[in-house]
């Protein structure tokens, strides 16, 4: 099938997603907003007001962090059982199963963008941002969003075949969210557990706003990104051969 | 009726062979693993994979015009064969397909229960009809909607839809425009005798504007009523290809009894 066509059904699915997910609730396509902005203002008011981290311009510090934080668990937490759930369209109709998957990370992306561009437009009326370090910006979004559809289609896969892979992933996503320097800086890690952000691939897309939006420099924002994109294609390596080898059965096993 | 004598290929089948790995055929979790790793590390490191072949050195030739129902019994591979045509197995290299194929293995499947009948209709229609300008689309979606006959509950959430009404909604969207080949599978289940007929007419129709069918049912009166040739699977290939009557004569000999033994275990 053509690319076209998959771009029309991809499309098709994600506005069926969202259409379904706010019909009959009260504050309905608001949610988008609603959910990332109350994340921000509740992490704003106990790490800034409450505990009092000591960190400079913590507003973008936390919507560079936090913002895209929120895009990788949300999507791979719900996109993890698609496979499954999705079980009786794969079976019926010629749907390529990567389109689920696209659709599920569009559905997420959007959710995540139309907030990060509403905060980033309140903050920068009284933030300064480096231009150079914006411009950077749709590379790491890229990355971010490359890596986030190849783990999602990694863990759907194993999904399939080990039952537990979801709740291995609900655990693991839940502990990251404190081993991962999201809401604190790097530097309050102690030295010999810095290998562990190092292999954390989270940390690794993360990594490109925060230095683009918070403290640009441009080497290190270099860096970040070549180091972003390393484990968006480790993952997409993964995630294909994966796929390839286990192509046959996953009909069967969903 | 037999084969029509219209000679165009619609679809080849050369030498297909369809075969699983047994081994990942049964959903395992992290523990299953772990206890086979624990209990037994050489049969878990060096065991064979199981292989099990579906279909072995498979052949068929469609051409335009024919009808072809497919017999066999369960796990026979019919639904198999189709998705494996339908490019949702493997590779395709055994297989060739003149002109554009649609294919539907299930008329109740939900695709958005909380979305209206007339939503899930365009969700359906944009799938199968990616290739047409949005323009028809909408035509094939309107005209669909109406040989549903489904009236007030078009714009009711699809969740309360009841199976034949599903039926109705997804049989006239497949069959509202012709294609190379079309492959329906048990699609008649749940719809009622009124629109039976009806979606039966519609789908000839379809049929004689172009390409050709692949049906498959349980039912001989469908068979009967619809095809123009049949085959019939088992035993990992094709045991039988011809008229309808010869094929429903062949199953019933060689398959009644052993489904009788089934049962009767």
């Amino acid at each position: 099938m053509s690319l076209k066509h998959q771009f029309l059904v991809t499309t098709t699915l994600t506005l069926a997603e969202m259409k379904a997910r706010y019909r009959n609730t009260m504050a309905g396509v608001l949610w988008v907003m609603l959910n990332p902005l109350i994340m921000f203002s509740v992490h704003a008011l106990i790490f800034k007001y409450i505990l009092r981290l000591d960190i400079d311009r913590y507003f973008i510090f936390l919507l560079s962090g936090l913002l895209p934080w929120i895009f990788v668990s949300s999507t791979i937490t719900q996109s993890v059982h698609c496979f499954i759930t999705m079980r009786e369209s794969l079976l019926s109709f010629q749907i390529h199963p990567m389109a689920v998957i696209l659709s599920k990370c569009v559905d997420h992306f959007v959710n995540f963008i139309i907030p990060f561009i509403f905060l980033f437009l309140i903050l920068s009326d009284s933030e300064s941002f480096n231009w150079t370090g914006i411009a950077f910006l749709p590379i790491a979004f890229l990355s971010l969003f490359l890596g986030v559809f190849f783990l999602a289609l990694l863990l759907s896969t194993l999904q399939v075949f080990f039952r537990d892979t979801e709740y291995i992933t609900t655990f693991l996503v839940n502990v990251l969210f404190f081993l991962t320097p999201i809401f604190y800086p790097r530097h309050l890690i102690p030295d010999e557990y810095q290998i562990f952000v190092d292999i954390n691939p989270i940390y690794a897309w993360v990594q490109p706003f925060k230095i683009a939006l918070w403290k640009f420099n441009i080497s290190n924002l270099i860096e970040a990104s070549l180091l972003s994109f390393g484990f968006t294609f480790l993952f997409g390596a993964m995630a294909i051969s994966f796929w390839r080898w286990t192509r046959n059965e996953l009909y069967i096993n969903i | 009726m037999n084969s029509t004598s219209i000679s165009e290929t619609v679809l080849t089948i050369k030498d297909l062979t369809i075969s699983y790995n047994f081994s990942r055929y049964q959903a395992k979790g992290i523990r299953d693993l772990f206890v086979s790793f624990f209990t037994s590390p050489f049969t878990f490191i060096f065991s064979r994979q199981q292989k099990v072949d579906v279909l072995r050195d498979f052949n068929l030739n469609v051409k335009k015009g024919d009808i072809v129902g497919i017999l066999g019994i369960n796990g026979a591979g019919k639904t198999t064969l189709c998705r494996t045509i339908a490019g949702m197995y493997g590779s395709r290299d055994e297989i060739e397909v003149n002109g554009l194929l649609r294919a539907i293995f299930d008329t109740a499947s939900v695709i958005q229960p909380e979305l209206s009948g007339r939503e899930n209709a365009w969700i359906i229609t944009n799938i199968l009809y990616s290739h047409l300008p949005k323009k028809e689309r909408k035509a094939i979606v309107e005209d669909s909607l109406e040989f549903t006959e489904l009236n007030e509950y078009i714009d009711s959430p699809f969740k309360i839809y009841s199976k034949g009404m599903k039926v109705r909604l997804f049989l006239s969207i497949v069959s509202a425009r012709p294609c190379g080949l079309l492959i329906l599978d048990e699609v008649f289940n749940g719809a009622d005798k009124y629109f039976n007929e009806k979606i039966s007419n519609r789908i000839r129709g379809v049929i004689k504007e172009s390409g050709a069918v692949l049906f498959i049912s349980h039912s001989e009166e469908v068979i009967r009523d619809v095809c123009n040739r049949a085959i019939v699977i088992g035993n990992q290939q094709l045991l039988y290809d011809g008229s309808v009557d010869g094929a429903i004569g062949y199953y019933n000999q060689h398959f009644s009894l052993e489904l009788g033994n089934e049962l009767q275990l």
